[in-house]
């Protein structure tokens, strides 16, 4: 790992303030966060390359659990070891926990109002333009056809024929490793 | 305490297994809690996957809390939520260590550019998914469109974008 060594008390903090934001304000569920933690991490604070961010994602979603979640432990890992990856999720969970708590207590009784529903609706708004965003960034930065057309098609299975979005990931890590054995295959045979 | 313990040990096993994320997870939390445990009612369930959708973070952690709550209070919360988010963690940094070890094979390179592809798509799904139970109204799509540009074109932090809707919303709409 190249960050610096756990302990590091003032990192730490920073790290839970941001992971703490990014919790606080996505609403909308774990790919809603994506965006905010770009912003957050490599935008902003400058702690990882865009490269960098994106193995985490792909790591991230091979894995079981929440993406947001998976993400800020290896981010927090990378940049302040095994105190980073616990302050990480921490920072997380931490908001979606502590207002799913209110709810819990006090049911119904916030979540009917017409005014919230509508400040709820035009947030989603929002967040779907910052989800489109963060799809735009990736395809951006890799706009060669293979990526192009597999991500159409994979695209359209989850949406058409209602396939499981894992097995869109075991998809892809298929894909790719089969693609590199054949690159291998070619190369040795001419 | 038996309680306490159920709780943890099933949504550890829900977050060890909850592969794909997000909305992926939620038939696996609807089975153990609806229909195992019988913790709730389908039609909780239901309400809740509404409320997790207005409150901030992962549905998998919103759900988990409010369960948790419900059968054994504030203790029970604190144990699911940290059950579903255990075993994920772990495995996180198992997967990392060893796809550090090997980054700059060939095999790990061909995984990532087929995961690529997939991850755009589902990041394109989950606004998909979004868009489906929220663009009811034109004002909700203006308001996308109008995010979308100024994400693209003005660069302000995500969170003003969140910010500047919610005011809209809640006094115009």
């Amino acid at each position: 790992m190249t960050g610096p060594a756990g302990g590091n008390i003032r990192l730490l903090t920073t790290l839970f303030a941001r992971f703490f934001r990014v919790g606080l304000f996505t609403i909308g569920g774990g790919y809603a966060m994506v965006p905010v933690i770009e912003h957050e991490v490599v935008r902003k604070a400058g702690w990882l390359s865009a490269t960098e961010f994106e193995h985490i994602l792909f790591l991230a979603q091979s894995c079981p659990g929440p993406i947001a979640v998976n993400s800020s432990v290896l981010i927090g890992r990378k940049l302040a070891g095994r105190p980073g990856a616990f302050i990480g999720a921490l920072g997380t969970t931490l908001p979606s926990f502590l207002v799913m708590l209110v709810f819990a207590a006090f049911v119904g009784t916030i979540a009917t109002h017409p005014r919230i529903i509508a400040t709820f609706a035009a947030v989603r708004g929002a967040i779907v333009a910052l989800i489109v965003t963060a799809a735009w960034r990736l395809v951006r930065r890799n706009h060669d056809l293979a990526t192009l057309v597999l991500t159409a098609a994979f695209l359209s299975l989850m949406i058409w024929v209602e396939v499981n979005p894992f097995l869109i990931v075991v998809a892809g890590i298929a894909v790719g490793v089969l693609r590199h054995a054949a690159d291998r295959l070619r190369g040795r045979v001419g | 305490m038996a309680a306490i313990l159920v709780l943890f040990q099933t949504f550890f096993t829900i977050g060890l297994f909850g592969f794909g994320g997000g909305y992926a997870i939620l038939p696996l939390i609807q089975r153990q809690t609806v229909d195992v445990h019988g913790w709730m009612s389908l039609r909780e369930f239901a309400d809740i996957l509404a409320v997790a959708q207005m409150t901030p973070g992962p549905v998998a952690i919103n759900t988990a809390t409010y369960v948790g709550y419900r059968v054994a209070g504030f203790w029970g919360a604190s144990v699911a939520t940290t059950g579903v988010v255990l075993a994920p963690a772990l495995v996180v940094v198992m997967v990392s260590r060893v796809a550090t070890r090997y980054l700059h094979s060939g095999w790990v390179q061909g995984a990532f550019n087929g995961l690529r592809p997939a991850l755009i798509a589902l990041i394109l799904y989950s606004a998909y998914s979004v868009a489906l139970v929220s663009f009811e109204r034109w004002v909700v799509v203006a308001i996308a469109a109008v995010a979308l540009i100024g994400a693209n074109v003005l660069r302000f932090s995500p969170l003003w974008y969140i910010v500047a809707a919610a005011a809209v919303g809640g006094v115009f709409l």
